[in-house]
């Protein structure tokens, strides 16, 4: 009823969306740029990561894209502030954008290692990602 | 040295452990439900503060490549511990009378409806109406909701925010589709008809205000009166008239009116038209007392059709997620939703005795779920 639990909703999608795509990431990065797994993690973790991340990215470039195509509900993953909050980001290289990500799903998709540009093209969308979830966090307890 | 990131994690830790410890301090010494709040409370923080114990371990913390991604998962932890802190914890030292006749109340909704997780805890504690929050498992209500029914159906509509996004993938998203559609095909039309820029623009903002966070609201008023029936129309008008212009809407919240639509067509499918029709007679009296005139284009963001069709999609799911529809109880089990039905009809019976029936009704209540 009050504005506060349809902030919660928002909050509650995007934390959760925030969370899962920079773990996964986050294990990635370690795998591909430190060139090791660790701190628990193994390569089943890496596997699930890649698995994770394919379609978190794939979701993503979906809605990114969605111009004249028709909405699947696949991309429902992605909270709506969040397109959003990218769109703005990128403005005018909305489609390199979409390229690089696209490029990041094909990667993921072919087993090969990710590389520098694959993790720079990732870490933009953690960052909106991270800015939406806490945006919405301050207007659930209006700091 | 350490690093700022290790310190935060260490003050967060800090924190944690005093709520664990405050928790603890509970154990024994509150009721059932919420015992059981407690002890989900204590395992949230307890799993934060294991991951940050983990974390701290990490040799890679202060690496540059990663260090951004751990300060992000910390603020996410962060935010549950003061969520919790702020919430959780709040309700569970006070568990006042009202806290506990709420949180009974609930309990017992929930079983009425066919609700299937746990009961959410609810507390008195809100100033802001009422609230659902979703990440603490909790229903806030303002002060004086243990003291009060007609405005109890909006309690029904803050377990559906609960139900709609734990059911997210069989109640929200085949609503998103539904609405997505509608505008696309809406745009579609508009530019083979040949409509200006002015009208395209505007079917494209309506389709980001239905999709971004309305649909939520319709899809919990639409949940709520699935299992409350005609009175949370009528609470709806109450809080309606309260709240000034039925045709005023926000980023967060759809107009009334159009609430009131979608209310409407979920009571047309349960067969309940007459209810419907009267609710709408009541509707179009506190209209010519508000001053208020529907503003351009307010049929185009607000079709009848849409809402019919989504009010079909969500009663469908209620059905498939076998919640018990307000007509179906068999007699004498739904006590909540009967209390709350009777209380509106003798309060539009009699309004001016309606304060002696109700005090006598809130004690039957609160006999039948045994709160002192």
């Amino acid at each position: 009823m009050s504005e506060l639990s349809i902030i919660a909703h928002d909050y509650a999608l995007n934390a959760d969306f925030a969370r899962k795509f920079n773990d996964a990431v986050l294990v990635l990065k370690r795998r591909y740029l430190l060139g090791r797994v660790g701190n628990g993690e193994t390569e089943d973790t890496v596997r699930q990561a890649r698995q994770d991340l394919k379609g978190l990215v794939g979701s993503l470039v979906a809605a990114l894209h969605d111009e004249g195509k028709a909405w699947t509900a696949d991309q429902a993953q992605v909270p709506a502030d969040l397109l959003e909050r990218l769109r703005k980001r990128v403005k005018g290289a909305l489609q390199e954008t979409i390229t690089e990500l696209r490029g990041v799903v094909d990667d993921l998709e072919k087993g090969v290692a990710l590389g520098e540009p694959a993790f720079k093209a990732l870490d933009v969308v953690c960052e909106a990602a991270d800015e939406t979830a806490s945006a919405a966090f301050r207007r659930l307890r209006r700091i | 040295m350490a690093s700022l990131l290790q310190n935060l994690l260490l003050d967060l830790k800090r924190r944690g452990d005093w709520i664990l410890g405050q928790l603890a301090v509970l154990d024994g010494k509150l009721p059932g439900d919420f015992d059981a709040h407690r002890k989900d409370a204590a395992k949230r923080v307890s799993r934060t503060v294991n991951w940050i114990e983990h974390t701290l371990r990490d040799p890679d913390l202060a690496n540059p490549k990663l260090e951004p991604n751990f300060f992000r998962d910390f603020k996410r932890a962060s935010e549950l511990v003061v969520s919790i802190e702020d919430t959780s914890l709040l309700i569970l030292k006070r568990c006042s009378g009202e806290d506990r006749f709420l949180t009974a109340l609930l309990g017992q909704v929930c079983r009425e409806v066919g609700y299937k997780d746990t009961p959410p805890l609810c507390g008195a504690l809100s100033f802001q109406y009422f609230q659902a929050l979703m990440g603490t498992d909790l229903i806030m209500t303002p002060q004086g909701q243990a003291s009060e029914l007609l405005a109890l159906p909006d309690l029904y509509h803050e377990l559906a925010h609960l139900v709609v996004y734990r059911e997210r993938p069989v109640l929200e998203v085949p609503v998103l589709a539904i609405i997505h559609k509608y505008f696309a095909d809406a745009l579609r039309k508009g530019r083979q008809k040949g409509s200006g820029q002015t009208v395209l623009d505007a079917i494209a903002k309506n389709s980001t205000l239905w999709t971004s966070l309305w649909h939520v609201e319709f899809a919990c008023d639409m949940v709520a009166t699935y299992w409350c029936g005609p009175a949370y129309g009528l609470a709806n008008l109450r809080l309606s008239a309260t709240r000034g212009d039925p045709y005023q809407d926000s980023g967060t919240h759809p107009a009334d009116d159009a609430r009131k639509v979608g209310i409407e067509c979920v009571l047309k499918l349960a067969g309940e038209s007459a209810a419907a029709n009267e609710i709408d007679r009541m509707w179009q009296d506190l209209k010519r007392l508000s001053p208020s005139v529907q503003p351009g284009g307010y049929t185009m963001r607000y079709p009848v059709q849409l809402l019919e069709k989504v009010a079909q999609c969500v009663y469908q799911e209620c059905a498939g997620l076998g919640f018990q529809l307000f007509s179906q109880h068999k007699s004498g089990s739904a006590v909540v939703g009967e209390a709350i039905a009777q209380a509106w009809r003798a309060f539009q019976k009699d309004a001016a005795t309606f304060p002696a029936y109700e005090a006598a009704a809130i004690r039957a209540l609160r006999s039948r779920l045994t709160v002192p």
